[in-house]
């Protein structure tokens, strides 16, 4: 029977294709970690900035020389940065779910395979018998 | 926290050993996670004593300034009531020397915090790896025990 080597062949595809997806998602949650670890940062220093009194002198560290910024500035900069982990994490999560939505769509038609393989099996088994 | 939704009894030897692997690793994590805080809590502490030391410092106090690792300039102390800290991100922030000790204080506070409750998480998990380990170890056992048992019989 050619038909069972095809399928298992098919099959095989069809695995390479999830591992390659499960590989992909254990990437995207490596990233989604080092993201999460920035954003936990910068909310800790827009805390550090949200107890200060309004006229303290808060300065920003660009290459070696620290430059005055205001409070608001300070503020407002450190929110955009926020902001733009928060969607990039986001961003993360949603590629995260598309891949284990293939995944399950990949595990569904590896299983039909499976099923077929054995059904054809059971066949040529009672055929054999038969003879 | 991955505690083993299923019996370890009873499941399959091979899923058994993959959940070991998988709570290993889980292991080196958190041990990894708390080496990291070990190192951030040492610098919280030496910042706190280094502002002790300029508090305890006189205005006009002489001192070496290092420019870099190896180039130094003679300067002195002219206002030993602030210091200028860095609250993370590349912040910095003017500070009286009551409110940086505060500052660093609650840092070293917070550090400690952690480091105590993921310690207890390591505990916790290195008490599940050696439980899992045992059973691994006796359903080994047993597997080959039944396997001489039955070339006995035949």
């Amino acid at each position: 029977m050619a038909d069972i080597g095809a399928i298992e062949q098919r099959g095989q595809g069809l695995i390479k294709q999830f591992e390659a997806l499960d590989a992909e998602q254990g990437q995207l949650n490596k990233q989604a970690e080092q993201l999460r670890a920035q954003l936990m940062e910068n909310q800790a220093v827009e805390g550090e900035l949200k107890i200060l009194d309004e006229d303290a002198e808060v300065f920003k560290s660009m290459g070696p020389v620290l430059v005055k910024v205001d409070l608001p500035d300070a503020k407002a900069m450190v929110k955009q940065r926020l902001d733009r982990l928060q969607s990039e994490i986001d961003r993360l999560d949603k590629t995260f779910k598309e891949k284990e939505t293939a995944k399950n769509k990949l595990q569904q038609e590896i299983g039909k395979l499976q099923q077929e393989v054995a059904q054809i099996q059971q066949k040529q088994q009672q055929s054999g018998e038969e003879e | 926290m991955s505690t083993p939704q299923t019996d370890p009894t009873k499941i399959p030897l091979q899923q058994l050993q993959q959940q070991r692997n998988i709570m290993q690793q889980e292991l080196q994590e958190m041990k990894t996670r708390h080496r990291s805080m070990m190192t951030a809590s040492k610098r919280y502490l030496e910042s706190l004593r280094t502002v002790e030391m300029v508090e305890s410092a006189q205005d006009g106090q002489k001192m070496l300034v290092p420019m870099n690792d190896s180039i130094f300039v003679p300067g002195e102390l002219t206002n030993t009531s602030h210091v200028t800290v860095e609250i993370g991100t590349g912040f910095f922030v003017k500070r009286t020397i009551p409110d940086a000790k505060e500052y660093l204080e609650r840092k070293v506070k917070n550090v400690q915090l952690y480091i105590e409750r993921v310690g207890v998480n390591i505990l916790a998990q290195e008490n599940n790896l050696s439980q899992i380990d045992e059973i691994f170890r006796a359903r080994v056992q047993m597997v080959r025990e039944q396997a001489d048992a039955a070339e006995q019989q035949a």
